[in-house]
């Protein structure tokens, strides 16, 4: 991000915390489910925010638009605090940030024709008055590929991909400059995805959109992204223009992200490939240091400073996003790569 | 290119014909219920009953005093007492009982109390269910722990022992003109302890509910707490409220003929199966079993019926079995 760029979005030291209620006693533990997140969208670009499930890149996307309590940080939207605004200005807020949801089936209301789907936002923010409100949604459906003919149909009626279709549209309905797309096709066939995506491009290059691409898939998010910022444990180890993060990923756990997706080339990968042990600590109690170090394969492997396993400055100092040195736009958060 | 796009290029084009309105899930379920043979046999029965109910309603309406037809009082001829039944005339196809009445008419009567019993309990306790239910569910927090402490103290306290307190507390008591001593304070009291189970269902459902992704969907649109209890939330558990309506009559019917049985019922004179149950049970020694046989044998097909047809409605409406 160069200083020049026209920031839309900007967030700053997010923390969401869901209380939960541990042990015999019930002391109160809290899940970090998003453990202070620092992010930065231009106007007109796509973030991709990708990480294992259970990183907190949904609660991330959810925090931004209020839909869950965030209980410390900053939502810049547009020069205005979101988190900050009281009830009535942040409804017409949700106007100009929307959110396509990750699965087709539980995002629309069975008991709802698609035309009252649509026409949801419409009516809330009274985009426009009632009789305009049918043909205004018939528009939409047509927008995103479906013919207006379904109005009256309900949602079990459609396939996954039209589903999806469907959620789009109410998200457009509101005419949001920003949409957050939370795994928009992790739910659907390969085939369905692409289109699915193009349909995403498409409407970004029409209305000029602004998205928050959340995914696990590193192949979605490397055709479709601008930047990217990888997700462990609810804090970001490591953001970076597309090409930058792909060709020379500096974060561990990124490599260990590229290592472990399916590669095209027969014979490639496999052998040599790091593979990640273990499983993702939980975010109740996340490990001391850098939340990482357990499953490094750097703090051990070849490093002369931790003869006992584990590095001593991994497991001790909480690290911080940095820099680097070549190239100002990409960072990351490990320690042993800082050189 | 795949199915969807080339759907919706036909359905575009015209070429393939389009139903301009979907079937809804409601109408689904309809569809699915009426091809089921078992459930439109018991709704048959059900429908029978009811059409005894408003043919005992329309007598009681019609019988005047020193009119031409007599009230089921004036009916009382102790030269016809205890006659069991026979062919010979409507009147006592089910036999007479001690004051020489019919039994075939004071069964129908009896079907007429206990379907408004049932009917009635259930308009109060259905909606009080779900509407408390919905908001432990939906708000959560304070308004669960206190909808919860509600039910469990409701649920804590044997629902009969709750039922007869309530009655000999509505002993004598009048409430906007009605005698709560009688039927009315039966509907309320059947009413106001019936509707934990609903509320049960109705809260942990809209746990669920509340989570979907359509509801946040709902909020990030920007829509209130309010609209989203009454247009995403209630349309998706309303049909607990209809499985709990259907099955909550059988509980009413029931409980009013224990009630009546115990003489807690409906006022001392008005025929209900329960009062025949109660005024029956000395004769049977003496060989006078029709009266006891009709009422039971009323009942029993009426719950039956009620019940196996509450069954196959929730099966009908669970969109989980849908396919089955």
């Amino acid at each position: 991000m160069t200083p020049g760029d026209d920031i839309l979005l900007s967030v700053r030291g997010l923390r969401t915390y869901f209380p939960i209620r541990g042990g015999l006693l019930g002391s109160k533990k809290f899940v970090r489910a998003v453990d202070g997140v620092d992010l930065d969208i231009p106007r007109g670009a796509t973030l991709g925010l990708v990480g294992e499930s259970g990183s907190g890149k949904t609660t991330v996307g959810r925090s931004i638009l209020r839909l869950v309590h965030a209980n410390a940080g900053k939502v810049i939207f547009d020069g205005v605090d979101v988190l900050s605004l009281a009830p009535g200005r942040m409804r017409d807020m949700r106007c100009r940030m929307q959110m396509i949801f990750q699965d087709p089936f539980g995002s629309l209301n069975p008991r709802m024709t698609v035309g009252d789907i649509v026409a949801e936002p419409l009516a809330v923010h009274r985009v426009v008055r009632r009789p305009e409100r049918r043909m205004r949604t018939a528009q939409l459906l047509d927008r995103v590929g479906l013919s207006p003919a379904y109005m009256q149909r309900y949602p079990h009626e459609f396939s996954g991909g039209q589903r999806q279709r469907i959620g789009i549209a109410r998200a457009l309905a509101a005419q949001p400059a920003f949409i957050i797309c939370d795994e928009p096709v992790s739910a659907l066939d390969v085939s369905i995805q692409a289109q699915i995506l193009n349909l995403l491009k498409d409407l970004q290059d029409e209305l000029g959109l602004t998205y928050l691409f959340i995914a696990h898939n590193l192949a979605v998010v490397e055709h479709f992204c601008d930047r990217i910022a990888v997700m462990y444990l609810g804090k970001i180890v490591e953001t970076a223009p597309r090409d930058a993060l792909y060709n020379n990923p500096r974060h561990p756990y990124t490599q260990a992200l590229l290592a472990a997706a399916p590669s095209c080339t027969p014979g490639d990968g496999g052998g040599n490939c790091k593979r990640l042990e273990g499983e993702t600590p939980s975010p109740v109690n996340p490990p001391s240091g850098c939340a990482f170090h357990p499953r490094c394969p750097l703090t051990r492997v070849g490093n002369e400073l931790a003869p006992l396993g584990v590095d001593e400055r991994c497991s001790k100092i909480t690290p911080q996003l940095a820099a680097l040195a070549d190239d100002p736009l990409h960072a990351h958060s490990c320690i042993l790569s800082r050189d | 290119m795949t199915m969807d796009a080339i759907q919706h290029q036909t359905s575009a084009g015209g070429a393939e014909p389009v139903a301009q309105r979907g079937a809804s899930l409601w109408a689904d379920a309809r569809r699915r219920l009426a091809r089921d043979r078992w459930a439109m046999l018991c709704l048959g029965i059900i429908a029978f009953y009811v059409l005894l109910a408003l043919g005992g309603a329309m007598y009681e309406a019609l019988a005047a005093p020193e009119g031409g037809i007599p009230t089921f009082e004036e009916t009382i001829n102790f030269d016809q007492s205890y006659r069991p039944p026979s062919l010979d005339s409507l009147r006592n196809l089910l036999g007479t009982d001690w004051a020489g009445r019919s039994v075939l008419l004071k069964t129908v009567l009896g079907a007429k109390v206990s379907l408004t019993v049932g009917l009635m309990s259930n308009l109060i306790a259905v909606p009080l269910g779900l509407m408390l239910g919905a908001a432990a569910g939906y708000f959560g927090r304070r308004t669960d722990a206190v909808i919860v402490w509600l039910y469990s103290t409701m649920a804590s306290v044997p629902g009969i022992v709750l039922l007869i307190a309530m009655k000999y507390a509505f002993k004598n008591v009048t409430f906007l003109g009605l005698n709560l001593g009688g039927i009315h304070g039966l509907y309320i009291a059947l009413g106001v302890t019936a509707w934990v189970g609903t509320c049960r269902y109705v809260r942990a459902e809209v746990m669920k509910v509340r989570e979907l992704e359509y509801v946040l969907a709902a909020r990030a649109v920007g829509r209130g707490n309010v609209m989203i209890l009454l247009r995403h939330v209630l349309p998706n558990v309303l049909h607990l409220g209809i499985i709990s309506f259907s099955l909550g009559v059988v509980g009413a019917i029931t409980a009013e003929v224990t009630l009546s049985y115990l003489g807690l019922g409906v006022e001392v004179g008005m025929p209900s199966w329960g009062t025949m149950i109660d005024g029956a049970r000395m004769e049977l020694h003496a060989g006078r079993w029709w009266e006891l046989a009709s009422a039971v044998g009323a009942m029993f097909l009426l719950v039956l019926a009620l019940n196996i047809f509450g069954d196959r409605l929730r099966d009908a409406l669970d969109p989980r079995l849908k396919n089955v």
